[in-house]
């Protein structure tokens, strides 16, 4: 009897649990989400704010791979956008709610893109972002000109939607990535200021980058290209240059040799490609002068147009008529992987030296100017070179933060704040101010050390200057 | 004796860590990165310092009574109306400490996980399982941790294996930024949480052999030591002092940065699994003492018809506790520290004293 009613106590303990362990408990069935793909948060007028998502379309994207190799025809939109404006994000974003039939998930947001006016107002609004827990941590935060919103309304390319686009580009490392717990990082550090690597809408980046290459210099995009489809659509993105704030308020922007500069004070740099227009002589004077670039990105192209100093002797003996041969004043690039960044504060009585030292290893990658593998001098010229264009940049970056942002965008009030705290102690409440008179003494030592596959510059073997030289074609 | 049960010294040590981890990783170390910033992880280390000296209060008095629970010497050594109302403070600690347990859980589930759910539900759910397992006694609950124990180990040694591309060695410099202070702030907050291998005082009786309590005690401290300084140093070169300082809770946090190439990424869930396993070890090992404390006290033979009532008013007890986080938060920033010195330390201290100068001792049974 008592048997009995142990079994029939249990099979009614295990009937009540039934609802329970079914998991039906405030659940969300994926048919009735509308999965948040990317965030664009803009101020408007009127003390207001508008929030605007990339909802994704599950139809076109589950559709995606089921159509398979038939890639013809307009690639599907995978998304749409939505606005709502309140008074605060959390309001914009129920808003948000009343206008998509679904509830919406934000989870699997990959992009965060503050507009400019909102980044000018603060960065408190990014609370929500923090706050809400399916927010992470871990979203890039990205920052643009103007209207955040027009961002999210980039055309579908390799990449359907424009938060996988842009968190691919990231990837590729052609600039500095910021998460949104390094910006709160370097908002709440008293000696850092944040700094937001910045989306730029281009027009055809595509037809820019042809012209770049039928004229032999570089002005395009290129690195936005890469990310682009088969047609050329109406606009593209590119991440270059860098939005810098004061404390937490945009004041200003970097073009991309100062972001660049900033990168390697910031020890951000882990990969890239600098080119160098330079000329090699005979004599051992080598002015180079900078063009570079990083990964595919041209800087300004005022730079690293004017003629190298002092008269150019060609080395090759063969005064052909094809230009290609024996060119003593050309470009080379070197590609680097890995880099290191070493910043070493100095106080002296109330002037603060920051002493930046930067090394690594850098193979070459292209050559434009004629090379003689044999004779290390020529290495060294590009090695001195590349050198002095990280060290211009890294200085225009400072010149950038001390005269026109007068903030501390490089993270250097840290590293002060770690190696003499007492100094630190004085200058912490004012180090902004400080920072501008602080000295930035820069030391760049990259060494150019392997030449990749082949040797010399390709072209009919000239006999410059040694017995290697003598072989025939290098294929 | 009310448990017929003996486990082994490594099982003992076992429990112990389990007694304090699971809802230290979660809730310590952010508290102390807002107390001690960026040297919180020495904070955990002064703590266990400063834990040893309950270790060393237990292990005597474990020494003094063998095979008996703190329950039974503290009649032994204050007499019959002392010393129950002594044994029945402790009984209320536990319960006390129980119940902030089961709410802490609780709120981490709510606010992290499912904001849908009652909160009622989880502490419910969690207790009925707990009530199930404390029933079934010490061996019982000994040998549950055999099956967590090493998910929740490789599962912490995963997110800070996984979570280092993120981190960054300078968050930990300078190291004593501003003097020894903060980091005794800091300690005093850890203390709470530390001071809680006390509880094995309560079940250090039923080790087998007695004498080994001395290696479960260390090795339960140390290995408590270790993750937790591990955690909380994870947590500091991953977010930094200001920024971990904000965080509610710390290991799940770290737990949602990891992410490998793309693909490993988003492990919350498993990690909130396997610490769902952990804190119900904690929460059973803390309603068993409870039980078996009031069982003694009240000279009952058996603690097991206590177990389902007192699991019920723990549940009422941690819903009534708090009214909000910010009251946890508070409680465990200013009350607990002071509470838990009390009766984890300044308490068994007297008895240590108070057995020493009576000469009170019992050896063998």
């Amino acid at each position: 009897m008592k048997a009995r009613l142990r079994l029939a106590l249990a099979l009614l303990l295990l009937a009540l649990m039934l609802p329970v362990l079914a998991g039906c408990w405030s659940r969300h069935e994926i048919e009735e989400l509308a999965i948040v793909m990317a965030v664009a948060l803009d101020a408007v007028p009127g003390d207001q704010v508008r929030l605007s998502v990339y909802v994704a379309i599950p139809r076109t994207i589950a559709g995606g791979p089921s159509m398979g190799g038939g890639g013809g025809g307009e690639p599907p939109k995978a998304g749409e956008v939505i606005s709502a404006t309140g008074s605060d994000f959390a309001q914009a974003a129920r808003r948000l709610e009343s206008l998509v039939p679904r509830r919406l998930l934000w989870a699997q947001n990959r992009v965060l893109i503050l507009g400019e006016e909102l980044a000018r107002q603060g960065l408190h609004y990014l609370d929500l972002f923090t706050r809400e827990r399916q927010m992470r941590l871990t979203t890039p935060v990205l920052i643009t000109m103007g209207e955040a919103r027009k961002v999210l309304e980039l055309p579908p390319g390799i990449e359907l939607m424009p938060g996988t686009i842009l968190t691919g580009i990231l990837r590729n490392r052609t600039t500095f990535k910021v998460e949104l717990k390094d910006l709160l990082a370097m908002w709440e550090a008293p000696g850092d200021n944040p700094v937001l690597p910045q989306v730029v809408m281009t027009p055809t980046p595509e037809q820019e980058s042809r012209e770049v290459r039928s004229d032999g210099e570089d002005k395009g995009q290129k690195g936005a290209y890469k990310e682009e489809g088969k047609k050329t659509p109406p606009e593209a993105v590119a991440i270059k240059g860098a939005g810098a704030f004061r404390d937490d308020r945009l004041i200003g922007w970097l073009d991309e040799r100062e972001t660049n500069g900033l990168m390697w004070l910031r020890g951000e740099v882990r990969e890239g490609v600098i080119t160098v227009t330079l000329s090699i002589q005979t004599g051992g004077n080598y002015p180079g002068q900078e063009q570079g670039q990083k990964m595919g990105q041209t800087i300004t192209p005022d730079q690293g147009q004017g003629q190298p100093a002092g008269p150019v002797e060609g080395q090759g003996q063969n005064p052909s008529q094809n230009q290609a041969r024996a060119r003593t004043q050309g470009q080379a690039s070197v590609i680097f992987h890995r880099a290191s960044t070493e910043v070493k504060p100095r106080v002296e009585g109330s002037q603060v030296t920051f002493n930046v030292e930067i090394r690594g290893n850098c193979d070459l990658t292209e050559a434009t100017v004629s090379l003689n593998p044999d004779r290390p001098e020529h290495l060294l010229a590009i090695q001195e070179a590349v050198n002095r264009a990280v060290e211009e940049r890294v200085l225009a970056a400072v010149r950038k933060a001390q005269q026109e942002i007068r903030a501390d965008i490089f993270g250097l009030g840290e590293t002060l704040h770690r190696s003499n705290v007492r100094y630190w102690r004085q200058v912490q409440d004012r180090w902004n101010e400080e920072f501008t008179r602080a000295k930035i003494q820069v030391k760049v030592d990259l060494y150019l050390n392997r030449l990749g596959m082949t040797n010399r510059t390709p072209g009919k073997t000239l006999d410059i200057g040694g017995k290697g030289a003598t072989q025939g074609s290098t294929r | 004796m009310r448990e017929e049960g003996y486990i082994s010294p490594r099982q003992a040590a076992v429990l112990l860590w389990f007694a304090v981890l699971p809802t230290a990783i979660l809730f310590l170390p952010a508290l102390l990165a807002l107390r001690a910033h960026q040297d919180a992880w020495l904070s955990v280390i002064v703590a266990t310092l400063a834990a040893g000296a309950v270790a060393l209060v237990v292990y005597l008095l474990a020494q003094r009574f063998p095979h008996h629970t703190l329950f039974q010497y503290c009649e032994l050594i204050l007499g019959p109306v002392t010393g129950k109302t002594v044994a029945l403070i402790f009984v209320l600690a536990f319960f006390l400490l129980d119940a902030v347990v089961i709410r802490e859980f609780s709120e981490f589930l709510v606010t992290a996980v499912m904001p849908e759910t009652p909160a009622l539900f989880f502490s419910l759910s969690i207790v009925a399982v707990a009530v199930y397992a404390a029933r079934n006694g010490l061996e019982v609950i000994a040998r549950c941790t055999d099956f967590i124990l090493p998910l929740m180990v490789t599962f912490i040694a995963i997110v800070l294996l996984f979570a280092t591309p993120e981190m960054a060695p300078r968050n930990l410099l300078p190291i004593l930024e501003n003097g020894f202070r903060p980091v005794l702030g800091g300690a005093l907050v850890s203390w709470s949480f530390l001071g809680q291998i006390f509880i094995l005082a309560a079940y250090g009786a039923f080790v087998n052999p007695p004498r080994a309590l001395r290696a479960s005690l260390i090795s339960g401290l140390l290995g408590i030591a270790f993750f937790l300084s591990l955690v909380t140093m994870g947590t500091i070169l991953v977010f930094g002092s200001c920024e971990a300082a904000r965080l509610t809770f710390a290991a799940y946090a770290l737990a949602r940065v990891v992410s490998l190439g793309q693909f490993f990424e988003r492990i919350e869930a498993l990690f909130l699994a396997i610490w769902v396993g952990g804190v119900f070890i904690k929460i059973t090992i803390n309603l068993y003492v409870v039980a078996l404390g009031l069982a003694t006290v009240t000279g009952l033979k058996e603690y097991r018809p206590l177990v389902a009532p007192l699991g019920a008013l723990n549940v009422a007890m941690a819903t009534l506790l708090y009214r909000n986080i910010s009251e946890i938060r508070h409680d465990l920033l200013l009350v607990e520290p002071g509470w838990t010195l009390t009766w984890q330390l300044i308490l068994p201290l007297f008895l240590l004293v108070m057995a020493w100068l009576r000469g009170k001792r019992r050896t063998g049974i």
